[in-house]
C-alpha cells in the first residue's frame, strides 16, 4: 500500500455510508433517530413518532396546551452489528489499496443493510399489529388502495410507504392499471421502479421474512416503526478507527482496521442498530394465506 | 637565326610589349577614376550617416525626458495613493514584483484534502466528487 493504512479506514468509511444510505431507503418512511454518537448494545433511544397535529386557536391558556396528542415516544434498544472480512496482505500488495475498498464496500454494505431491514421486518407481526389483509398470491393497484383506506381510517402518519416481498412488486409491475396509466406506464415498464402508489413510497424488500405468519409485505405510516442508530465505542490497541455519516440522514457506520498477528488485514464494518413498535394501528400487514 | 631575322623578332616583340603598356596603363587610369568616385560616394554616404546620427541623438534625448517625465508621474501616482491610504487609516505597504507573480497551481491531494475534512455533508461531497483519486491515494 502506497500510504499507511491509517488512511484507509476513513475512506472505507465514506465508501460504505455512501453505498449503504442507497440499500436503506425505506429507513426514511419511518420515525427515526440516527446519530454518530458512541454508545454500547442495550443502550435505549427515546425515538418521537412522527404524529398528526391540529392547530388550535391561541386562547386564555396560552401555549402551555398539547394539540398533538399522537406525539409519543417509542424506546429503541440498539442491537451491535458488525460485518467483518479479512485479506490478504499479498493481494493488498499486489492490487493496492482500490481493491480494498471494491472488494469490502459492496459486501459491508449488503450485510449491514440486510441486518437492519431484517430488524424492521422482525416487528410486523400480528402480535405486533394487528390489522392485516389477505392479498393472495399476488397484490393488484387496487389492494394498494384498499391498503391506503386502512391506514387513512387509522389516521397513519405521513410519509406512508409499501414494503413488498418481490412476488409483490412485481406483481404491481404487471397490473395494468398502473402500466397501462398514461405518461407513468412508460417510466415503470423502463426502470422498474414503481416510485409511489397510491402517495405511498413502494419498496422492495427481497428478503422480507414470513415471519410463519405467510408475510409478504406491509403498508405503514411514518409513526408506526420507530428506528434508531449510533456508533459503537471502539479502541483496540494496533487497529485504526474512523467513521462516516449520511449527512441527509444521520446514520452512521464505523469501519475497524488493523492487521493481526498472522498478517492478515482485518476490515469491520460496524454500527449500532434497533427497530421498535411505534403506533400498532398505523401499519397493516398484507399476507398471502 | 641571322641577323635580320633577329632584328625582325626584337621589333615584333618591342610592339607587342608597348601595346601591353599601352593596355595597362588605361587600365590604371581607369581604376584611378573608379577609385576616385568610390571615394567621393562613400564620403557622401558618411555625411548622410552622421546626419542620421544627429537625428537620433536628439531623439534619444527627447525619449530620455518623457522617461524621466513618465518616472516622476508613477512617485506621484505612489504619494497619492499613500495620502489615500492614509486618510482612510491604513498603512501603505510597498507591492514587491514577488507579490504579484504567478506561481504554477501544484497538484491537489485529493485524499489529503479529504482527510482534512470533517466528517459530514462535506466531507461526503467531496468523497463523492473525487472518489476514484481518493480511493486511489491510500
Amino acid at each position: 500500500m502506497a500510504n499507511s493504512i491509517a488512511t484507509a479506514p476513513s475512506v472505507l468509511a465514506e465508501s460504505v455510508i455512501a453505498s449503504l444510505k442507497g440499500k436503506l431507503p425505506a429507513l426514511k418512511n419511518f420515525s427515526s433517530v440516527f446519530s454518530t454518537l458512541e454508545g454500547q448494545a442495550g443502550k435505549t433511544v427515546a425515538v418521537p413518532l412522527i404524529g398528526v397535529s391540529t392547530a388550535t386557536e391561541f386562547g386564555s391558556s396560552g401555549y402551555l396546551t398539547q394539540d398533538d396528542a399522537t406525539l409519543t415516544v417509542a424506546n429503541v434498544t440498539l442491537k451491535h452489528f458488525k460485518v467483518s472480512s479479512r485479506f490478504n496482505p499479498l493481494d493488498l500488495k499486489s492490487f493496492g489499496a482500490e481493491y480494498l475498498v471494491r472488494a469490502f464496500t459492496p459486501t459491508a454494505a449488503n450485510a449491514i443493510a440486510e441486518k437492519c431491514l431484517a430488524e424492521v421486518a422482525a416487528l410486523v407481526t400480528v402480535a405486533n399489529y394487528s390489522s392485516g389483509t389477505n392479498t393472495g398470491a399476488g397484490l393488484t393497484y387496487a389492494e394498494v388502495i384498499a391498503a391506503k383506506g386502512v391506514l387513512d381510517a387509522a389516521k397513519a402518519s405521513d410519509v406512508r410507504a409499501f414494503v413488498l416481498n418481490p412476488t409483490y412488486v412485481n406483481g404491481l409491475l404487471a397490473d395494468s392499471q398502473i402500466v397501462g396509466a398514461a405518461g407513468l406506464g412508460a417510466q415503470v415498464i423502463s426502470s422498474g421502479q414503481l416510485g409511489q402508489v397510491g402517495g405511498a413510497n413502494i419498496y422492495q424488500y427481497s428478503n422480507l421474512p414470513t415471519n410463519s405468519e405467510s408475510l409478504a409485505g406491509f403498508a405503514c405510516g411514518a409513526d408506526a416503526i420507530a428506528v434508531a442508530s449510533g456508533l459503537p465505542m471502539t479502541e483496540i490497541p494496533g487497529f485504526e478507527v474512523a467513521n462516516a455519516v449520511d449527512p441527509d440522514s444521520g446514520l452512521g457506520i464505523q469501519i475497524i482496521m488493523g492487521q493481526e498477528q498472522s498478517g492478515f488485514y482485518n476490515v469491520t464494518a460496524t454500527l449500532l442498530f434497533g427497530a421498535a413498535v411505534g403506533r400498532a394501528t398505523s401499519l397493516t400487514r398484507l399476507t398471502t394465506a | 637565326m641571322t641577323i635580320e631575322e633577329q632584328l625582325i623578332k626584337a621589333a615584333s616583340d618591342l610592339s607587342a610589349l608597348t601595346a601591353e603598356r599601352d593596355e595597362l596603363r588605361t587600365a590604371i587610369e581607369a581604376s584611378a577614376v573608379k577609385e576616385a568616385k568610390d571615394f567621393e560616394s562613400t564620403l557622401a554616404k558618411n555625411a548622410e550617416l552622421n546626419t542620421a546620427l544627429e537625428t537620433l541623438g536628439v531623439e534619444k534625448q527627447g525619449l530620455l525626458a518623457k522617461i524621466a517625465e513618465l518616472q516622476a508621474n508613477t512617485v506621484t501616482a505612489s504619494v497619492e495613493a499613500a495620502k489615500i491610504a492614509a486618510s482612510v487609516g491604513v498603512s501603505p505597504v510597498e507591492l514587491s514584483p514577488s507579490d504579484v507573480s504567478v506561481e504554477a497551481a501544484a497538484p491537489v491531494n485529493h485524499l489529503q484534502h479529504f482527510l482534512s475534512l470533517p466528517m459530514g455533508a462535506e466531507r461526503s461531497s467531496y468523497f463523492a466528487k473525487y472518489k476514484n483519486e481518493i480511493v486511489r491515494g491510500i
